[in-house]
């Protein structure tokens, strides 16, 4: 943990509102992508909000075991599964009660970024964490694990087994932008 | 290596994260199979458009909800009764609390069973044995194989006992004049009478206690001074035995 760090953390916990401020614009990109691609674009204020709540509350009992980053992605994740995981008790609860048909999937964006952005709403919320957390975030596996709280082989299994998924799923898109690539590089 | 294969090792492939042999026949294999080729080129492409997604920048207002959000908490905290505000202080020891009162704990009952272990050595150790449970009268060696106790009255278990040591006071004595016999071939005439004259002595001494004292059920309680003659009678026979006799 650096000198930054042990400031920014020692202000917090006195409450004061700049270092606060500061805390949350050195990790609000970061946080908030992490809760739109975990929770969905749509509920991703009000995880985003409940995570940096945690983070705030939270931070009187961190000491340092882990780098503040990787402690901060921990509550940020934990805030966004548990919502994933209340917010599908509470549908399945709701499709019991009242038997109405699933609204149709939406319409696929031909852009590849916002189909994939798409793609990663479907997964199970495990898959989708630990492949936000490796490949569009850039964590090491050692990084996913400690946030996930699982084994390094759990995480290096999760993401193996999310890729394969999205690639069944965007299999068609990833090959005709390929196509696409080559023919751009032989003209 | 094997389609089975590709697909099991395609990820790390990808990442790096596989020795450079398995790398060598995993693109040997990619070589000769188009559809395990395609699989892994989407893998790739897969991961690289997930690096090349753009960051998501939070709506401005967000901090605003955030500090006020945190502000609410705040005050809900500052509602809750006292004890609340106690017990979140409390149980951030009460991890290494209930450590210590575990180890606490185990000592004790370590610290128990090892005294008891102790009490029951020394239990065992005091227990007689058997060769010593032959030789004691029949009382005592009822009481240590816990049977029955013959029902007696306090004077009968007295005379009892007082019987039983003027017979051991008798077997002792007889049993010293009976080695004197053969010893005294060896003395003065002097010593010898020296000899007889105290232990007469002693005998009339003894004889006058003994119908002082009575029988045993008459008076049971005062016998010190016969048991005195008695004890004189056996130092003198042991020092007889040794070949000196005081004058």
């Amino acid at each position: 943990m650096g000198a930054d760090d042990a400031e920014l953390i020692a202000g917090c916990r006195r409450g004061e509102e700049r270092a606060m401020e500061a805390l949350y614009h050195q990790y609000k990109r970061r946080v908030y992508g992490l809760v739109t691609r975990i929770a969905g674009p749509a509920d991703a204020d009000e995880v985003d909000q409940e995570a940096f709540v945690r983070i705030f509350r939270g931070l009187s009992k961190f000491r340092g075991d882990a780098a503040l980053g990787t402690w901060i992605y921990r509550l940020a994740v934990n805030a966004a599964l548990t919502y994933v995981t209340r917010r599908s008790t509470r549908n399945k609860r709701t499709a019991a009660l009242v038997d109405v048909p699933a609204p149709e999937t939406t319409p696929r964006d031909p852009n590849l970024a916002a189909r994939l952005e798409d793609a990663l709403t479907s997964l199970p919320p495990g898959y989708r964490a630990v492949l936000v957390l490796h490949d569009i975030e850039g964590l090491s596996h050692e990084e996913c694990a400690e946030i996930m709280g699982c084994r390094v082989g759990t995480s290096k299994s999760q993401l193996h087994k999310a890729r394969a998924r999205m690639r069944d799923m965007l299999g068609p898109e990833l090959a005709a932008e390929r196509k696409h690539r080559r023919k751009r590089g032989e003209g | 290596m094997r389609c089975r294969d590709i697909d099991k090792l395609s990820s790390a492939y990808i990442d790096g994260e596989i020795d450079e042999v398995r790398a060598r026949a995993f693109r040997g294999h990619l070589h000769q199979c188009e559809a395990c080729r395609e699989r892994v080129a989407s893998e790739a492409d897969l991961r690289d458009a997930c690096e090349q997604l753009d960051p998501i920048d939070p709506p401005e207002h967000l901090w605003r909800n955030i500090e006020h959000a945190v502000a609410r908490a705040e005050i809900a905290d500052a509602e809750r009764p006292r004890v609340w505000l106690w017990w979140q202080r409390a149980r951030q020891h009460l991890l290494p609390a209930a450590v210590v009162c575990t180890a606490a704990l185990l000592a004790v009952v370590w610290w128990n069973k090892r005294n008891h272990q102790d009490m029951n050595e020394s239990f065992v150790a005091a227990q007689p044995s058997t060769e010593l449970h032959a030789t004691l009268p029949p009382l005592e060696t009822a009481v240590a194989n816990n049977k029955p106790v013959p029902t007696q009255s306090f004077t009968e278990q007295r005379i009892e006992q007082i019987d039983r040591a003027d017979a051991r006071y008798m077997a002792v004595i007889n049993e010293l004049k009976g080695m004197i016999t053969k010893e005294r071939k060896r003395w003065s005439t002097a010593m010898g009478r020296r000899f007889d004259k105290q232990l007469a002595t002693l005998e009339r001494r003894a004889r006058a206690q003994r119908s002082q004292v009575g029988p045993p059920e008459s008076n049971p309680a005062n016998r010190d001074e016969l048991y005195a003659v008695y004890r004189a009678q056996i130092d003198l026979l042991q020092q007889a035995s040794f070949g000196e006799v005081p004058r």
